[in-house]
């Protein structure tokens, strides 16, 4: 921007400055400005510097403290995880380990069952069987005894009517031999 | 074309020599104002900063974080509790360099402003020098052999005299340049066109001597009070 | 001849000599960048402090051409020859 202050208020009635001058002015000059600069140095100093440097040291402080706080955290968060991943490795294999026991014990159970229930099964068979022939003898027997009982019957009936003694043995040989064949 | 710096108002005569207040003194006024109020402003909007930095905040943190590298890369641990004042200079001096762009003649650019600072900066250098040293203070000037005593003390007096005709000439010479600029253009192209310049000349070079000035008093006060001969 | 003018035309000369001070800044700061330059070249990540170093030395080297620009302009707008002649 062009210099405006002396158009401004340059009164007309002063000697013309200078650029630079020698002379006692200069030092009595030089006397006003280091008085405004140290008025204007320790303001500065005193209402900006040592507060900020202040506020931004506390900052840094705070930030130093935080960081090592969260890096302690995270170490042993580390740790911990560290820890936690041998008992989980630790707790694989065993469970691998235990659905082995619990699969090989199962596997053995079942055969077992298997085995007893075939035995069951075939044990249940052959009491059947038994029981079968048991019952075809039984029937038998009863079959038998029916038919002496019933060719008794016949017999005295035929007897009743007309019996000699040798068409008596005849027929009960006859008789015999059919229910031989039978 | 007027390159100098007006006279304003008459302050008092001292002897025969009449002090006035010139463009620059008003300028550092205008300048230490906003500043002061910058600062005040901060200083109140400090207690609403959140741990997570925003916007303004943001800026101001870059701020001070910048001048935390500088005092962290050029003091050492015992200095670093007068961080405060190299921020000081630094602030000033920017701002004064860049004050230029809004209509002032800068304050650097008058050599009572840069001869101002490099007092302090002496000051600074030898009390911080003797309060740090003691006797090595003293023995600092004749190493390596007495003989360099007389090349000592010019060259500690060089210190502050090339701190203040550094930022006193790269300024002016802005501000020389900014006016021929000015005076060349016609008043409708005033607006845009040395905006050029400005970018450069303000712009660059002011936070180029702001950051030089402040890194090269940070080091001269270095080399003064710790004993580089041990 | 006017003693004035010979002066005044003298200090413009002087002034113009002064600001071959240049010179000698010129080629230090370009000696300083060019090896800046390479060291960079050689160490990418020292860029950060290659440049801050390099600009403090540019600085320094610069302060004697300053030194003659200062004269050049005392020469010029604040003549301290001048005072013979009121």
């Amino acid at each position: 921007m062009f210099p405006i202050m002396p158009a401004l208020l340059a009164a007309s009635d002063l000697p013309p400055g200078s650029i630079l001058h020698f002379d006692s002015a200069l030092l009595i000059q030089m006397g006003i400005q280091v008085l405004n600069i140290a008025v204007l140095v320790f303001l500065l100093s005193w209402l900006l510097y040592k507060p900020l440097v202040k506020f931004l040291d506390a900052r840094t402080e705070r930030i130093r403290n935080e960081m090592e706080a969260v890096r302690t955290d995270r170490n042993e968060a580390l740790e911990l995880k560290e820890r936690y991943n041998t008992l989980l490795a630790g707790i694989e294999t065993e469970r691998e380990e235990v659905l082995h026991q619990a699969y090989k014990k199962a596997m053995e159970r079942s055969d077992q069952m298997l085995f007893d229930a075939r035995r069951e099964a075939e044990l249940i068979f052959e009491r059947s069987l038994q029981e079968l022939d048991v019952e075809k003898k039984s029937q038998e027997e009863e079959l038998k005894r029916q038919v002496v009982e019933v060719s008794v019957l016949l017999a005295s009936k035929i007897i009743e009517v007309n019996m000699d003694r040798d068409a008596h043995d005849r027929l009960f040989d006859e008789a015999m031999a059919e229910w031989r064949e039978s | 074309m007027n390159f100098s710096n007006q006279n304003l108002w008459f302050l008092f005569t001292l002897g025969d020599t009449e002090i006035y207040i010139t463009e620059t003194i008003l300028a550092t006024w205008i300048v230490m104002a906003v500043l002061i109020l910058f600062a005040v402003f901060v200083r109140l909007r400090l207690r609403s900063f959140k741990r997570v930095p925003t916007g303004f905040q943001n800026i101001i943190e870059t701020l001070i974080e910048m001048m935390q590298g500088f005092v962290k890369d050029n003091l050492d641990e015992d200095m670093e509790r007068h961080g405060g004042f190299f921020f000081g200079l630094f602030v000033f001096i920017l701002t004064s360099n860049y004050s230029g762009m809004f209509g002032l003649r800068p304050p650097t650019s008058d050599l009572a402003t840069t001869g101002a600072l490099a007092m302090m900066v002496f000051v600074m250098i030898h009390g911080m020098g003797i309060a740090r040293q003691k006797g090595k203070y003293i023995k600092s000037y004749i190493e390596p052999a007495f003989l360099f005593l007389p090349i000592n003390i010019i060259g500690e007096l060089a210190k502050p005299l090339s701190l203040a005709f550094r930022l006193f000439g790269n300024i002016l010479s802005g501000v020389i340049i900014a006016t021929m600029i000015y005076n060349m253009l016609p008043i409708v192209f005033r607006f845009l066109l040395p905006d050029v310049a400005h970018v450069y000349f303000d712009i660059l070079v002011g936070a180029l001597q702001a950051y030089v000035f402040t890194v090269l008093s940070m080091t001269f006060v270095m080399q003064k009070s710790t004993d580089i001969f041990s | 001849m006017d003693p004035k003018a010979f002066v005044l035309g003298l200090s413009a000369l002087s002034a113009g000599i002064c600001t071959l001070s240049g010179l000698g800044s010129g080629y230090g700061q370009g000696l300083a960048a060019g090896q800046a330059a390479e060291a960079v070249g050689r160490q990418p990540e020292a860029r950060g402090a290659i440049m801050s170093t390099m600009l403090i030395g540019c600085a320094l080297a610069e302060t004697c051409s300053i030194y003659g620009m200062i004269v050049a302009l005392i020469l010029l707008m604040a003549n301290p020859f001048m005072v013979f002649f009121n």
